[in-house]
Parts: C-alpha cells; sequence; structure tokens
C-alpha cells in the first residue's frame, strides 16, 4: 500500500513507521490518522517484524493534533460554532480513546523515537508506544489545556504520577527531554546526535529477545501487561477521561454560559490564521512557564 | 475568620492557615473555616486557582493533639463514643479530603517548614505541591497508636516508600520528596513565594472553563484507580484500630498528654524512635 503522509519500511524484524508531514512539523490529520492505521494493520499483519519504530520527519516527531480546521474531523471536536450533536462529541472521543488503546495493545515491541517537538496528538501517539526514546532537547507537552480543551489522555498519570501530570496538564506547559526521562514519561533521554543510533541498538535487542525460547513471548507478556493495567483502572479511566473531554469541548470559550472573553482558539484563527492563533495562544503564558527551545531553533 | 485568612487578588485566592504560635496545628475551629474557605473559593468567578500555605515557621505540624476542641480533626482512642458517631465523624473527615480534592478549580500548596500529619494531608489533596528545601513531611501517626489515613500515599510515592515512611513515622526533607513524587518541586526557602506566585498567575490565565474538566480528567482517573474505595476502605480500617486496646507497658501517648501535657508527650513519642530513624 502507497501512503503518503506516513512511510512504512521493512528491515529485518524491524519496522519503520515515519510521519511524514515534515513542512506541517507532522500534525496529525484525519489523512495522516489513516494511513498510519493502514501501515499498522500492514506492520501487525507481518510476523517477521517483531518490533516497530514511529519516528517523525524533519524537524519533529509531531506538533501534534493539525489545528488548521481542515480535514481534521477525527482529530480534533467539532468547531464549537458547528452546533454538533453530543452524540457526535462522544463518538470523536472514544474513537479517540480507542485509537490510542490499540496502538497501546499492538503485540509487537514500540518504540517512539522523538526529536524536536512531540506534543498534544503527537505525545498521545509517542505515549501509547511502549518506550520512548528521546532526544535531550525534545519538547514534551499537551496544551490542550491553553485552547480551552481537557487532555484525555489517562496515560499521563500512570506514567508521571498524579502531581506531576496535573502540573503539566493544568498549565500546559513543556518540559524538555531530560525532564521528561526524570518523569518517567521517556525511557531514555540522549543527545540528539545519538538518538538514532540509540533507537536502532535498542530495536535490536528487543528485537532478539522476542524471540527468545522459540516461541512468541511478546504476546504472553502483553496480555498479561494489559489485564493488569485494566485492573489498575485503565479501560475505566478512558471512558472518564474521554466524557471529561467532551465536558470540556462544549463548553469551550464561545460557547459557555460563563464565557467573559477569553481567549478564543478558533475567532483568532480565522481572522489572523493558524500561526497567529497558536502564537497569541501560547504567548501570555512564556512569562511564567518558559518552554525549553530544541537546539538551533528560533523561538 | 480568626484561624485562616482568605484573600482574593487578581484571579488568585490565597488560604493561609493562621496560628502560628500554635505552628499551624489544625483544630476543629480551624478546620471549620478551611472548609468555608473552600466553600466560598469554589463558586467565586473571580477566584481561578486557590493556594494554600502556612503563617510564621510552618504550614502545618498537623492535627491539634492536645485535645481541646479537636474531635473533628481527630477522634482519640480512649472517648467513649457509639460507633455511629464515630462512622459519622470518619466519614465527615473523608468527604473533606475527597470535596477538596475535587474542588473544581485547580489547588497548589505551598509548603516550608513541618508539613505533618493532616497538615501534609491537605498538601497531598492539592493539585501540586511547591515546597521550600526546609520542608518536612510525614505522617507519624503509628507513632501515636493511630493509623494514618490518607490513602493517596501510595498512589503518590509507590507502595514501598509509603510503608517506610508510615510504619517508622520518619519525616522526608522536600528533595527526597521531590524524588519521590509526594511534591512538584523543592526550592530555596527565599524563592518559595516568587515561584508560587509565578505558577498561581500562569494558571489564573487559562480558560476556567476548560481547568475544571481537565482537572477532572485527571482525577477521574486516579478513581478509576479505585480512590474512591481506598478512601472508603481506610476509614474503616482507622475506626477497626481506634477500638485497639492498648497493651501493658504500650507507650500511651493520650495518657502521658494527659498526665505530663502535651509537649512532653511529643517529646516522649518521638525519643522512643531517636536512634531508629533518621530525621526525626
Amino acid at each position: 500500500m502507497k501512503h503518503e503522509n506516513v512511510l512504512l519500511e521493512v528491515e529485518g524484524s524491524v519496522a519503520t513507521i515515519t510521519l511524514n508531514r515534515p513542512e506541517k512539523l507532522n500534525a496529525i490529520n484525519d489523512a495522516m490518522l489513516r494511513e498510519l492505521g493502514a501501515a499498522l494493520d500492514e506492520v501487525r499483519r507481518d510476523q517477521d517484524s517483531l518490533v516497530l519504530i514511529i519516528k517523525g520527519s524533519g524537524r519533529s516527531f509531531s506538533a501534534g493534533q493539525d489545528l488548521s480546521g481542515v480535514g481534521t474531523d477525527e482529530v480534533m471536536p467539532p468547531d464549537p460554532r458547528s452546533k454538533s450533536y453530543l452524540t457526535d462529541m462522544f463518538a470523536t472521543a472514544m474513537q479517540n480513546q480507542w485509537r490510542w488503546q490499540s496502538i497501546f495493545e499492538f503485540p509487537k515491541y514500540t518504540i517512539a523515537q522523538v526529536h524536536g517537538y512531540c506534543l498534544g496528538a503527537g505525545l498521545d501517539l509517542a505515549m501509547s508506544c511502549r518506550a520512548i526514546i528521546a532526544a535531550e532537547d525534545a519538547v514534551f507537552g499537551d496544551p490542550s489545556v491553553r485552547m480551552g480543551l481537557a487532555s484525555p489522555n489517562p496515560l499521563w498519570t500512570f506514567r508521571i504520577g498524579l502531581k506531576k501530570a496535573k502540573e503539566l496538564l493544568l498549565t500546559g506547559k513543556y518540559i524538555d527531554g531530560k525532564e521528561a526521562e526524570r518523569s518517567g514519561l521517556v525511557m531514555k533521554a540522549v543527545p540528539a546526535a545519538k538518538l538514532e543510533e540509540e533507537v536502532n541498538l535498542a530495536a535490536e535487542g528487543f528485537g532478539k529477545s522476542a524471540g527468545i525460547g522459540g516461541f512468541d513471548q511478546l504476546a504472553d507478556f502483553w496480555a498479561y501487561d494489559m489485564a493488569v493495567l485494566d485492573l489498575a483502572g485503565l479501560a475505566a479511566a478512558r471512558r472518564l477521561a474521554g466524557n471529561a473531554y467532551i465536558l470540556s469541548a462544549i463548553q469551550r470559550p464561545g460557547r459557555s454560559i460563563i464565557d467573559r472573553g477569553e481567549f478564543n482558539f478558533y475567532d483568532v484563527r480565522e481572522k489572523k490564521g493558524l500561526k497567529a492563533a497558536i502564537a497569541a495562544r501560547d504567548a501570555p503564558f512564556r512569562e511564567y512557564f518558559p518552554p525549553p527551545q530544541p537546539k538551533g531553533r528560533r523561538a | 475568620m480568626s484561624d485562616i485568612i482568605y484573600e482574593k487578588k487578581d484571579g488568585i485566592c490565597w488560604i493561609t492557615l493562621n496560628r502560628p504560635e500554635e505552628l499551624n496545628a489544625i483544630n476543629d475551629a480551624m478546620l471549620e473555616e478551611l472548609d468555608a474557605a473552600f466553600a466560598a473559593a469554589e463558586p467565586d468567578l473571580e477566584v481561578k486557582v486557590v493556594v494554600v500555605k502556612g503563617a510564621g515557621k510552618d504550614f502545618s505540624v498537623g492535627q491539634d493533639l492536645s485535645g481541646v476542641g479537636t474531635f473533628e480533626v481527630l477522634t482519640e482512642p480512649g472517648e467513649h463514643l457509639t460507633i455511629k458517631r464515630r462512622l459519622e465523624a470518619e466519614r465527615r473527615r473523608n468527604r473533606r479530603w475527597e470535596y477538596i480534592f475535587n474542588l473544581a478549580k485547580p489547588t497548589i500548596a505551598q509548603v516550608h517548614g513541618h508539613c505533618l500529619g493532616t497538615g501534609c494531608y491537605l498538601a497531598m489533596v492539592c493539585d501540586i505541591t511547591i515546597a521550600s528545601e526546609d520542608a518536612l513531611f510525614g505522617d507519624p501517626l503509628l507513632r501515636m497508636g493511630l493509623l494514618p489515613h490518607m490513602p493517596l500515599w501510595t498512589w503518590l510515592i509507590g507502595i514501598k516508600k509509603t510503608k517506610e515512611l508510615l510504619f517508622t513515622g520518619r519525616y522526608m526533607d522536600a528533595k527526597e520528596a521531590e524524588q519521590f513524587g509526594l511534591i512538584n518541586k523543592a526550592v530555596p526557602r527565599d524563592e518559595l513565594e516568587e515561584e508560587v506566585a509565578r505558577l498561581a498567575k500562569g494558571i489564573s490565565l487559562l480558560p476556567g472553563d476548560a481547568l475544571a474538566p481537565c482537572k477532572d480528567a485527571i482525577n477521574s482517573v486516579m478513581e478509576a484507580r479505585g480512590l474512591g474505595e481506598a478512601w472508603r476502605f481506610t476509614n474503616n480500617m482507622q475506626l477497626v484500630m481506634q477500638q485497639r486496646t492498648i497493651e501493658p507497658g504500650e507507650f500511651n501517648f493520650f495518657a502521658v498528654r494527659d498526665k505530663k501535657g502535651l509537649k512532653d508527650a511529643l517529646a516522649e513519642r518521638d525519643a522512643l524512635f531517636k536512634q531508629f530513624s533518621e530525621g526525626a
């Protein structure tokens, strides 16, 4: 199958999916999601692939969901001005949860190779992988709350703990690869120049250990691991967090009964364009939560 | 209000525990004002974020152990009470923590000095905790034959660390607390206020309509992980613990307090453990 927005390569026991909209910092839109789904199915069916690397082409892993509003029905909740039905919102939110869950349960060892920005849905994707190996200067975060949306991913709390999850999600602030490593969000942070080598080494290692004993250890371990997480509340957490997300989507500025002229991302985007809207979204917080900068990039 | 100072400025509500001469020990009177303060802040559209802090040298040494005006904050084992009354009191205590934990606004605990027992619980149920490096955290209830009753311990710092801390009653400094996830950040004492003010100010600029469901999404994960049942279960265990018969020769905190006074009882309580655990 031919893809445009993602690339799939297989070499030995290692398959690699590359997010490929570099000019848009690999922002995830509906088309990319569909292709990602198809590529994942291909790898799933390939008996010889034991390890899957997911990475991004160009300067970043992924800047998150495409916020342009064009071809983004599946990655973003309906526009607040569209007067959409609650049922549709609920469907979008739940599909979103099951998408990440299906990657979380992917029956191969999955590694996210992260450099540059890894935000919002991009981070949902990376977090759904078994391990994240990141460049030290990679930038992680979920600025959803700055646009009026709750962050729906329950894995945050499981990965980095309650206090840290609240600190990041209730401020929308960004952290670098080193802090992400300290917090437990990523397995390992390495200098950017060493990232590729480090990931390939890990993939090779996982590929070997996956076949130890002459049977498929991974499937067995995954079944056990997933059961433990579901018993620890992950399945219910997905539903509950999904509901809170819908709640935020139906009451964001412009639609809320207590709307008091707060920042409205959609209005600013319409008037001044996407870039200006994102800049306006983050500008007030620079002073209070200064973002780390990926090396060699302008603020 | 006297035991609590309630201030509101630029979208931030500051709640200050104000019994500095008692190291902000929490008694029933303070608790009542604390309840009222949170109840006032929650529906107030001018308040985006709530900061809890302590006046004087400490955040709070915990529940007032004097035995005077402390029924709501601590039911003592020796008191002759029906199970029904004890159960009601336990339920009220839990409902308070659950209420603060689920307050529809972000909460920040600004901690310096001692942060023990009930004081520590208060900091734990706040969303974000920033502490100065001189802060000490702990829950020495077991040393008095009482049950530590905050289920969040296990989720915040892990099961092994929780057991270590509660079984020994020892205190943890801010660096260790940061390392194990009890607090978000330890900063030098003279930077604490500025750090918290910056955090609160930043949060106050966010849409309030988004903060509430965002917090709820995170807290709902804790519900799914069993926090709701854990409150109920812990609180029943505490009730059982209160019915315990003190063994002959066992250190009886409350008897010593009634005979020699609170200060002596506390000194005696901690002296027993000095040689075994650091920090206390």
